[in-house]
């Protein structure tokens, strides 16, 4: 099909955020920010890095080796990985943004404190979770907050949900393989799969400048590529 | 199903995996396909993975302030890595004669050893649920270097100090059933004291 090869509009910084009052903002791993101006708040167009090094290169072994040598690179790409999983999480709990932002920065002291004990790299989202988790239960504790959702068993690592830590390990590899697949396949996989509401063809087409007809079959060859990512990851 | 789709392409496991076509004939043959083939399970295994990522809630980017400080490299001393011969040494009951304390479920440890002596009282958590605990190391033989004193759970350091010879330490903070405390003395040896309620 000739729409196939046909590339994705490139439509860097044509929307910004719509929370310009404030510096947080929706995550552009995860989810992109949603654009007030659109008729469907379809998401702000992404800005790609230039290049992302490989998969083994950036892999959690890896950086987490490096770090405990004292890497400084290494450091910070293992936080740009992870830094909105952890925010997350503390506002998920409950908690409010600045204690939120209490314990973002002492997740990343317990991690630096504790790099040359941790033997299990491919755990490492469990264990940021669990930092956060008792940490979020700690900081609410010392500041007397009354927060329902926040509750002493958070303190215990076994009471992380195991169904919860998979889907976000399963959405941290898909980060990471997107992140290596980059480009406009990565970006339509991002619409099609990340959106937590379903994109209808229409806007998906309307967004990528896509003819309908050809969003399946670029979809597919964008799945494979990925597919493979992912297997190299795995 | 046609001949080509002998192994049915991925978008048309997409739409299988989005539930289109319920009641079809085309349904039944992709379901009774893959019940027996391996090839195409492993692409719906994929698609459904897809999915489930899908399901968690939308992840926020912290304050950039926060991001940028927290990328920086924290300053400070490593810290040693996990002993793999540590001593592991005893609580007694607190003996609150001395005054050393009056919570009625701490506990404490003096003892000597070759390498030093310790003097550490452990307080179990009330309405703020962290643990106290707090103490001395006495080193036998002189020394200049620091003793390193870790709370530690599994394998994240919840806390860590540095105290010298004779001097006072004290460590508070929230931690799970299973804690312990490693004594890292410069001479390389370790002892550890595991949580008493564990």
């Amino acid at each position: 099909m000739s729409g196939a090869s046909q590339p994705l509009r490139d439509s860097t910084g044509t929307l910004r955020s719509p929370r310009p009052t404030t510096n947080r903002q929706v995550s552009n791993r995860a989810t992109p920010p949603v654009c007030s101006q659109c008729p469907s708040a379809l998401p702000v167009p992404l800005t790609r890095p230039k290049r992302l090094p490989s998969t083994e290169e950036l892999s959690d072994q890896k950086l987490l080796g490096q770090c405990a040598d004292g890497d400084e690179r290494s450091w910070t790409l293992l936080v740009a990985r992870y830094e909105n999983l952890v925010y997350s999480e503390a506002l998920k709990v409950g908690l409010n943004e600045e204690d939120a932002g209490d314990v973002f920065q002492q997740v990343w002291l317990e991690l630096h404190r504790s790099l040359p004990r941790i033997r299990n790299a491919t755990g490492l989202p469990r264990w940021l979770i669990v930092a956060t988790r008792r940490l979020s239960y700690k900081v609410a504790a010392r500041g007397r907050r009354m927060v329902p959702s926040i509750t002493r068993e958070m303190v215990d690592p076994a009471s992380l949900p195991d169904e919860e830590l998979q889907d976000v390990e399963t959405r941290m590899r898909l980060e990471q393989a997107l992140d290596e697949l980059g480009g406009s396949c990565a970006e339509l996989l991002r619409m099609l799969f990340l959106q937590p509401k379903k994109q209808s063809y229409e806007d998906i087409s309307d967004r990528t400048g896509l003819a309908i007809g050809s969003i399946g079959p670029t979809r597919s060859r964008c799945l494979l590529r990925l597919r493979k990512i992912l297997e190299a990851i795995s | 199903m046609n001949p080509r789709q002998a192994h049915p392409g991925m978008d048309i496991w997409v739409r299988f995996i989005a539930g289109e076509g319920e009641g079809t004939e085309e349904r039944e043959s992709l379901a009774s396909h893959l019940e027996s083939c391996s090839r195409c399970t492993k692409d719906t295994e994929f698609l459904q993975n897809l999915q489930r990522a899908r399901r968690v809630p939308k992840w926020v980017a912290p304050p950039t302030e926060l991001s940028s400080a927290a990328r920086r490299r924290p300053q400070g001393a490593t810290l040693p890595p996990a002993p793999t011969q540590p001593r592991n040494v005893r609580w007694a009951p607190a003996d609150v004669r001395g005054g050393v304390s009056t919570a009625s479920a701490s506990r404490m440890v003096s003892r000597m050893f070759p390498q030093a002596e310790l003097g550490i009282v452990a307080i179990p958590p009330e309405a703020s649920g962290e643990w106290r605990i707090e103490g001395r190391v006495w080193l036998r033989e002189a020394d200049a270097r620091a003793i390193q004193v870790l709370l530690v759970h599994d394998d994240h350091v919840i806390a860590s100090t540095e105290v010298f010879d004779g001097g006072y330490f004290e460590l508070e903070d929230v931690v799970g059933s299973g804690w312990s405390l490693e004594l890292h003395l410069p001479t390389g040896e370790t002892l550890r004291l595991e949580d008493p309620d564990a």
